[in-house]
Parts: structure tokens; sequence; C-alpha cells
């Protein structure tokens, strides 16, 4: 019996195999820049390295029809907001990966205004 | 037939009151419609009514067919290729995190999904095409007629797979629906799919959809724009974004 594990997303058109689903990273750092863009909206995300550094990470999301039907808007995001996010990250080592959840620095969930 | 009489008929067809008729014996499905709810994640956010929106999942194949399905599955799992593509019916009907909008007049029900998926639904009468005109098709062929306020539908010709997975049937499986709203916010599809060439017997599944929150607009996803998914590394990889 196949199991019923993983929604498929909205464009069947999009293979997981490139993220590692079996693998959580979170990432404290500082909205770069948010797109919200067909065929995915991405976080560009500047994470402080433990030697000081900063590294731009690339955080996928949805189509912007998702986001909007999760309560998102296009300017949910600025550049300078600090926040945190949770991923699956890409296999091949580069510095990104599938979003599944983040929050504010206050810990309030990002997406739709309270 | 006299002149005079044939003016009178085609003067008929166009009647402005019987076509207000027409229309108004149809029931009124507007709006945006969604199975389950999604957000950021492309997907579901919500686990359990993924799982509740989504049972039955698994197709009941004869042995041939599960093996093959079994096969599909791995290949699909380690598979990084397939970016951007259609889900197509019946896979839009039984589990789709895709919206979409209903259009009826009484010749035909459109069904808009939000990545540029279109059902068209004929109801003017004709009968699906024979064999000699039938290729298979991403959204199938269908034909359908109202039962009062209940669309019935009946759909072959489709190549796609059964499921917005990527489960494989056969391109002879015939698909019978029926479509009705049960209250405002709820539209329901009851659907068999017969496919004696894959299927150890019918496969009866039923769908609720529900009024999309947040929105009152179509908004379409599209493979254009920024589609920052490529090959690198020997596999797929985000491209870096565009200065």
């Amino acid at each position: 019996m196949l199991a019923l594990c993983c929604a498929p997303l909205a464009q069947a058109h999009h293979s997981q195999a490139m993220f590692d689903n079996g693998r959580l990273l979170t990432l404290n750092g500082t909205v770069k820049e948010f797109q919200f863009t067909n065929p995915h909206c991405y976080i560009q995300l500047l994470v402080a390295d433990a030697d000081g550094s900063t590294d731009e990470w690339s955080v996928e999301l949805g189509a912007p029809a998702h986001l909007l039907r999760g309560g998102w808007k296009v300017k949910t995001l600025r550049p300078g907001d600090r926040i945190t996010v949770v991923i699956n990250p890409l296999r091949d080592g580069v510095k990104g990966g599938h979003y599944l959840s983040g929050t504010w620095a206050d810990g309030k969930p990002l997406g739709p205004p309270p | 037939m006299a002149l005079w009489m044939l003016a009178v008929s085609v003067h008929a067809e166009h009647d402005s009151s019987a076509r207000v008729r027409a229309f108004a014996r149809l029931p009124d499905w507007s709006g945006l419609w969604e199975q389950y709810s999604s957000g950021a994640t492309g997907s579901s956010d919500n686990p359990e009514e993924f799982k509740a929106s989504m049972a039955p999942v698994h197709p009941p194949y004869n042995a041939e067919w599960e093996a093959k399905a079994q096969a599909a599955a791995k290949q699909r799992a380690s598979e990084p290729d397939k970016v951007c593509g259609n889900i197509g019916f019946p896979g839009l009907m039984i589990g789709s995190a895709l919206m979409f909008e209903v259009v009826i007049t009484p010749e035909l029900t459109v069904m808009h999904f939000d990545f540029s998926e279109t059902r068209h639904i004929y109801t003017d009468g004709k009968p699906l095409p024979g064999d000699d005109d039938v290729f298979p098709t991403t959204w199938g062929w269908s034909a359908g007629h109202w039962e009062g306020q209940t669309l019935v539908v009946d759909t072959i010709g489709s190549g796609s797979p059964v499921t917005a997975f990527g489960d494989p049937i056969s391109n002879q499986a015939r698909y019978h629906e029926r479509i009705r709203m049960v209250d405002h916010n709820t539209l329901e599809d009851r659907l068999t799919v017969n496919d004696p060439v894959a299927l150890a017997h019918p496969w009866e599944i039923m769908r609720r959809y529900h009024r999309v929150p947040n929105m009152t607009r179509m908004v379409e996803e599209e493979c254009g724009g920024n589609e920052r998914d490529t090959r690198g590394n020997g596999t797929f990889t985000i491209a870096p974004a565009s200065r």
C-alpha cells in the first residue's frame, strides 16, 4: 500500500527529490529580499555564520496563489525583517531549502496578520 | 418549410426570456474553491485536514498494476527532474492543492484551476466522441447533463495519472461523476473510476471542496516568471537570486 506521506505540491510539477525531506534546518536571519513570484516565492535570508561572516540562503516557498490563500500578502516580509525559518535543505549542499514554517523575532508565526 | 416558419423558429431559439429561464434553472457555484487549505509551503499546512480530505487515496489496483504503481512511486522518490507540469483529470478532482472556479452556462460548464488547467464539460446534448475520434489528453473528454442541481459527468480519454501523486491508470479508464453543492460553502464530487485494465474493481471516491478564505479573485500559478529550480551539481538546485 502506498503511504499517504506528503501532500502533493500544487505544482505536481515539482519533485521534492531536490530537498532532503529527512532533515530539518533552522535558520535565524535578516530578510534581504522577499520575492513574490511565480512559480515560487523566495525569501533571500542573510544568516550569520559561526565565523562572523554572512551567508545568503534561498528559501523556496509555494506560489503566490498559495501564500495568498494562507493569508500572506505581497509585502508580508520586507528587507531588514528579522525572522527564523525551518526548512528542508537542498541535497546538493547549496545554501537553500524548502520552507516549512517561520516565526518573527517575537515568536509569532509568519503569515497572516494577527 | 415556409420561410416565415423558419424565421419564427430561429427567433424562438434566440428568445431572451427562454435563455434567461435556461440560466435560472442552473445552480450558482461562483467563487473560489479548494479541497484543502494551503499556504506558504505550497501545499497543505494542516496534516489532519489533508488526511481527512484525501481518504481513500490508493487506487484498488489489480496485482499487475499494483506492481507498476509501486515501481512508479520508487522512481518518483528519486527523480529530481520533474518540474512544472500539469496535474490533469482526475487528479485535479481527487487530490490537488489547486483552487478552482466554476462557470456554468446551459451548454457548457467550465472548471478552471489556478495552474491554467481547465475542464470543459459539455451539457448541450452532444455525446462523447467515438473511439476513432478520441486520443488521450491531459483533461480527457467530458460530456454531462443536469439532474436538477446535480451535474452528472462522464469522461473518457484521459492520459493523466489517476492521482496528483502520479499513480498510473490506463487510458481506457472511464469516469462518472455527480457534482453538487451540499451547502453554500461546500461542493461535492462523487466519482467512480472504471478501469478493467488496471483496477480490480471500480473505485468510488467522494471529495468535498470548500470556499477559499482570504481571496476573492483567481490568481494564477505558472511555470514562467522567476523559475529558479535549475539543474546543477548533477541534480536540481535553486539558482542564485538575480541581481
